[in-house]
């Protein structure tokens, strides 16, 4: 098993955990070029910069444009590594009072990070 | 190995269409040929096995010319060491197992290969049964056993699994891999299942129009090694449906149908037939003990 750190071209760190080691993946070499893969639905929103959470990755972003569905809704966000689509409760969208041009900050688990060389 | 370098017109309902096919494969290796229908795979191996004649090119296999239209060279398909297999078994029905079997044996050869490869098959106890009588598996064990009489250094299975239920062709691909191994054959494979193929085999070639458009290994070929997520699987999309900002798409994973819920982004992409891959990472899915 193997923490990466990788960072992306904007400058952004991404950390993921994965059962792979250097030994068992030819591609973890440092330097190497790799995409970062995260699902939509695995994405987390919050509009508190400072929160004290067990979650790594974080970026912050701006809606640039909301869905809302009856159970879920899809955010396109605005952020340093590009666009980002976050698909999050239309509970949570109403009670954080999320709306377009809104500037927040987005969550991923390094868990959900899957790395494709 | 096997080096081909065919051409040929061939008609078909589709039209006319101009093979040309240059193709190598190492010997002792499970090979592949994939691709829509007409693209010439069966041709190609039809031309191999001597039942087809190329317009021109040439065939080679080790050191030893089969084909070469400019030295006039075409070896009698009897003298080409192939054993070919077709999906519909093509065994005689008026005879039994072992006869269908020993109808194979060329003159003055050594008969004592009927009795391994029936028990090999495990047809011992079916060897006077006709094959009217013998379930589609049992069928395509025989064809295939009947295909290994003349001691063939290269097999060729022309989708020998697609008309089984899927238990028996998983069973079947196994026992293929078995006699692979066993006679150091090597083997070309033409199968749509991308499952079937990744499990068999070592290298696919791509034909299209004729040509050969795409080689790889395997699991490079079908984008398999292109993630890290271990909990993957190749598919085909059954049904996609739209369910409030989302879409749930149904895939066939083996004979189970599973459920992916997928962006607008990728869901765009997709229609009902196409093959996909499935993945997760290791560390998401929980597993119960049943």
């Amino acid at each position: 098993m193997s923490i990466v750190c990788v960072q992306v071209d904007s400058g952004e760190k991404f950390m993921s955990v994965v059962i792979d080691t250097p030994e068992s993946a030819p591609y973890m070499i440092k330097g190497n070029k790799v995409n970062v893969l995260f699902k939509e639905m695995e994405v987390a929103v919050t509009t508190q910069k400072e929160l004290d959470i067990s979650i790594e990755n974080r970026i912050t972003g701006n809606i640039t444009s909301m869905e809302e569905g009856v159970l879920l809704s899809r955010l396109v966000l605005e952020t340093t590594i590009g666009e980002v689509i976050a698909i999050i409760s239309t509970m949570s969208v109403k009670q954080m009072g999320l709306v377009e041009k809104m500037n927040v900050m987005i969550m991923v688990k390094l868990n959900e990070i899957i790395l494709a060389p | 190995m096997i080096r081909l370098n065919l051409k040929k017109t061939l008609k078909s309902a589709g039209g006319i269409m101009a093979l040309d096919l240059q193709l190598t494969i190492e010997k002792g290796q499970f090979v592949t040929l994939f691709g829509e229908s007409g693209a010439g795979k069966t041709s190609t191996l039809r031309m191999l096995s001597g039942l087809l004649k190329p317009d021109s090119g040439t065939i080679k296999v080790g050191e030893t010319t089969w084909f070469d239209s400019h030295k006039n060279i075409d070896l009698k398909t009897q003298l080409r060491k192939v054993g070919y297999v077709f999906q519909d078994y093509a065994l005689f029905p008026n005879m039994s197992v072992r006869q269908n079997l020993e109808y194979a044996l060329q003159k003055n050869q050594d008969r004592t290969i009927i009795g391994e490869l029936l028990e090999f098959a495990e047809l011992g106890e079916l060897e006077q049964r006709k094959p009217e009588t013998l379930s589609g598996g049992q069928k395509q064990r025989v064809a295939l056993a009947r295909a290994l009489v003349q001691r063939p250094e290269i097999l060729i299975l022309d989708e020998p699994l697609s008309a089984l239920d899927l238990k028996m062709r998983i069973k079947l691909q196994e026992y293929l891999l078995r006699v692979h191994k066993k006679y150091k054959l090597t083997t070309i494979l033409v199968s749509h299942d991308i499952g079937e193929i990744v499990k068999l085999s070592d290298c696919v070639f791509e034909l299209q129009n004729g040509r050969v458009i795409k080689k790889g290994t395997a699991a490079d070929f079908f984008g398999l090694n292109k993630t890290s997520a271990k909990f993957r699987f190749s598919g085909e999309v059954l049904k996609i449906e739209k369910e409030d900002v989302i879409y749930v798409i149904s895939v066939l994973i083996g004979n189970d149908i599973i459920k992916v819920v997928s962006d607008r982004t990728e869901a765009n992409d997709l229609r009902v037939g196409d093959q996909v891959l499935v993945a997760s990472k290791a560390f998401n899915p929980i597993i119960q003990k049943l």
